[in-house]
């Protein structure tokens, strides 16, 4: 007599993951290609968390998450991650969402990077990624994410959450626009509150997150993703507006190839 | 004078969310209109860091204003 030794949380991937591959617009095709997929989220805040939850529960089969900051009591209301015992403990972000995800989901390869995103690092982890999830909290690094993903020729989703409203943009080099064809500079922190000072809706986030992440499984499972339209969500109206981006050929970025954000 | 209608997205101050706005302005261009509401309205846009929408479509800020026209104003959100 064999011993039955499938358990709940090592079920075949087939059944964990059947209401993905279900999905017409994804199919057991498009979820085999999610399963080998590496994505990199920079920034576990309300945004990584979200999007960190989706992808380790539709199986993407390597997820690095880099944050240099740890759990605080301002978290707890809009980062879906975290416990008690990591704000109790100012566990750094990434750490504690590794683990946190590793009980959701033992069965892909989890990476915390605990480090501050620059010029000096960004590079090698945008090139072992197959696509870049934004969940940054500043502009810099998100110019910084854009030059990167650029010059490596990498997808990467924008996504920005303020008060009750998010952005959402999906970047495909070479595809259609990328963010400096929109937005020539950062905008300056004294000129644009960040949530801290602002405030941040959670379930604003978490919209934009689950927008990102769409976007993201569909440009894994094959599929072509919204690549240079600007989604403006307003969740307190339940709004939103979707714009086409043209691409600039004049571009610093995608155009000249100057890359000044990444250089030191 | 021409009448028009201005949209921002979750600017400083009071506002939330998306408010749209009946407007009149003699502003001949995007850049003029936005000039004009940093100074009467007191919000933070300048034009290397925000965008305009002329009727749902992304202009250069030299796009000319005309009566009628729904003018979006808004730039990236730095949240994550």
């Amino acid at each position: 007599m064999t011993a039955d030794i499938s358990t709940p949380e090592n079920a075949p991937s087939a059944a964990r993951y059947s209401r993905h591959a279900k999905l017409a617009l994804i199919g057991p095709a498009g979820q085999a290609k999610i399963e080998k997929s590496s994505i990199l989220l920079i920034g576990c805040g309300s945004l990584g968390c979200a999007q960190a939850a989706f992808l380790a529960r539709a199986g993407v089969g390597r997820l690095t998450l880099a944050d240099r900051d740890t759990v605080q009591a301002p978290n707890m209301a809009t980062q879906l991650l975290y416990d008690e015992r990591d704000l109790r403990d100012q566990a750094p972000k990434a750490e504690a969402a590794a683990r946190h995800l590793r009980a959701i989901n033992s069965g892909i390869a989890i990476e915390p990077v605990v480090a501050d995103i620059t010029a000096a690092n960004i590079e090698p982890l945008v090139n072992k990624a197959d696509l870049v999830l934004d969940a940054t909290d500043n502009f810099e690094t998100r110019f910084l994410l854009n030059d990167a993903a650029v010059k490596a020729g990498k997808p990467w989703i924008y996504g920005g959450v303020l008060g009750t409203d998010g952005m959402v943009m999906a970047v495909s080099p070479g595809q259609g626009p990328c963010l400096r064809c929109l937005f020539d500079l950062p905008a300056p922190e004294d000129r644009l509150p960040p949530p801290d000072v602002f405030g941040v809706l959670a379930t604003a986030a978490a919209w934009v997150a689950a927008l990102q992440t769409t976007q993201a499984l569909k440009a894994l499972a094959g599929g072509k993703a919204d690549w240079g339209r600007m989604h403006t969500l307003d969740i307190w109206n339940g709004s939103v507006t979707t714009a086409e981006v043209p691409r600039d050929p004049a571009c610093p970025c995608c155009g000249r190839r100057e890359f000044r954000f990444l250089k030191p | 004078m021409k009448k028009i209608q201005v949209r921002y997205f979750a600017l400083v101050g009071e506002r939330r969310g998306v408010q749209t706005e009946p407007y009149e302005t003699e502003a001949a261009t995007a850049r003029q209109l936005l000039h004009e509401i940093e100074t009467n309205k007191r919000i933070p846009l300048t034009t290397n860091i925000s965008k305009a929408m002329v009727n749902g479509k992304y202009v250069e800020w030299d796009e000319p204003i005309n009566d009628g026209d729904l003018v979006t104003l808004l730039s990236p959100f730095s949240g994550g």
